[in-house]
């Protein structure tokens, strides 16, 4: 893996250097330098005939700038064990430092949380929704596709949540994977970490203890396991998400908080 | 300490290890500025696969549009 996390040396860059908006969280030199410089130059010169070349197309100047950052988790939310290749994953380790770089970039105003997963590592995903509901600045989530098991606390990290009116969100119980030794205190440790996820969500959502408990250990609803699913406004309905909306309605809502905070003084 | 997967997915899908043969090759790269996923062609040439930015205006770069071929 050639990433790293370099996020405290590219904050300072991000603040120093105003002119040029850099993307968070790497602002680094490309680590595989190529041994030759002649030939590198032949390469960069034959760049943009490879372009037109490969795909057809010519480059075009990109005169787009944006106060609102987009983070996206998809597939499966990927934890301590690298899954194998086959997995769409969202890494931990590239999300949290640029949610840090989010909060520290004074140019980025706004951050919005796009999810279609289908779950994953309950602890990564954990960290992924603290982070997110730590964050100053103003966050709305928009479930789209899908976000189930533990897109559901990251769904609801954020200060305002949407879901795609096609969109779903199961909710069932953490079970045991088969990775685990089944010892007494297994049982234990599980019902643990499942109440830390709705602990979670009942904190950040309308939901009431008694009914995320009810949805998830519901019987009949699903064809080999317990839980429910949740379809658009049904979602919405029990105050898991607050509102049922477009891409579109998620952005003006997120404008209009950022307008708000600043109407309050709070943003920089 | 053990991980605790989540998902809606079955599991053996999750984990199921694939032949060597159909494995991607997938590396991660910062180039400039930005952290993304590649898939190495031969020297010095890789293939977008996805970036990992948060900022939108980096996926209306069209030379990183995913499919591009880059060189460092």
């Amino acid at each position: 893996m050639y990433y790293k996390s370099d996020s405290f040396k590219s904050k300072n860059h991000l603040i120093q250097k105003d002119d040029t908006p850099l993307s968070p969280p790497g602002t680094k030199e490309p680590e595989l330098q190529p041994q030759n410089p002649v030939r590198r130059k032949a390469k960069a010169n034959s760049k943009k005939i490879e372009t037109i070349k490969e795909l057809g197309e010519t480059a075009l100047p990109v005169n787009f700038q944006s106060n609102i950052h987009c983070l996206t988790i998809v597939g499966q939310v990927e934890g301590h064990m690298i899954l194998p290749p086959q997995n769409k994953t969202t890494k931990y380790e590239h999300i949290i430092p640029q949610i840090v770089a989010v909060e520290q970039n004074p140019e980025i105003e706004g951050m919005l949380v796009v999810l279609n997963t289908v779950g994953g590592d309950v602890e990564a995903g954990l960290a992924i929704a603290e982070t997110i509901r730590g964050l100053s600045k103003p966050t709305v989530s928009i479930v789209m596709g899908g976000g189930h098991s533990i897109g559901t606390p990251i769904a609801v990290a954020a200060n305002y949540s949407f879901i795609a009116p096609t969109a779903t969100m199961t909710i069932h119980p953490i079970r045991l994977t088969g990775l685990v030794i089944g010892v007494p205190a297994t049982m234990d440790y599980l019902e643990r970490m499942q109440d830390r996820v709705i602990q979670f969500v009942t904190e950040n959502s309308n939901i009431s203890e008694h009914d995320f408990r009810s949805l998830m250990f519901k019987v009949g609803e699903l064809s080999q396991d317990i839980g429910t699913v949740l379809v658009g406004k049904d979602a919405v309905k029990y105050g898991l998400i607050d509102q049922v909306g477009t891409i579109s309605q998620a952005i003006a809502k997120l404008k209009a908080l950022i307008d708000e905070k600043k109407g309050q003084g709070g943003l920089h | 300490m053990m991980d605790i997967i989540y998902t809606t997915y079955p599991l053996d899908m999750v984990l199921e290890e694939k032949d060597k043969k159909e494995q991607f090759n997938f590396k991660n790269i910062n180039y400039q500025g930005i952290d993304m996923q590649v898939e190495p062609l031969g020297w010095n040439k890789f293939r977008v696969i996805r970036l990992y930015s948060t900022d939108p205006k980096d996926y209306l770069n069209n030379d990183l549009q995913p499919g591009s071929i880059i060189s460092l």
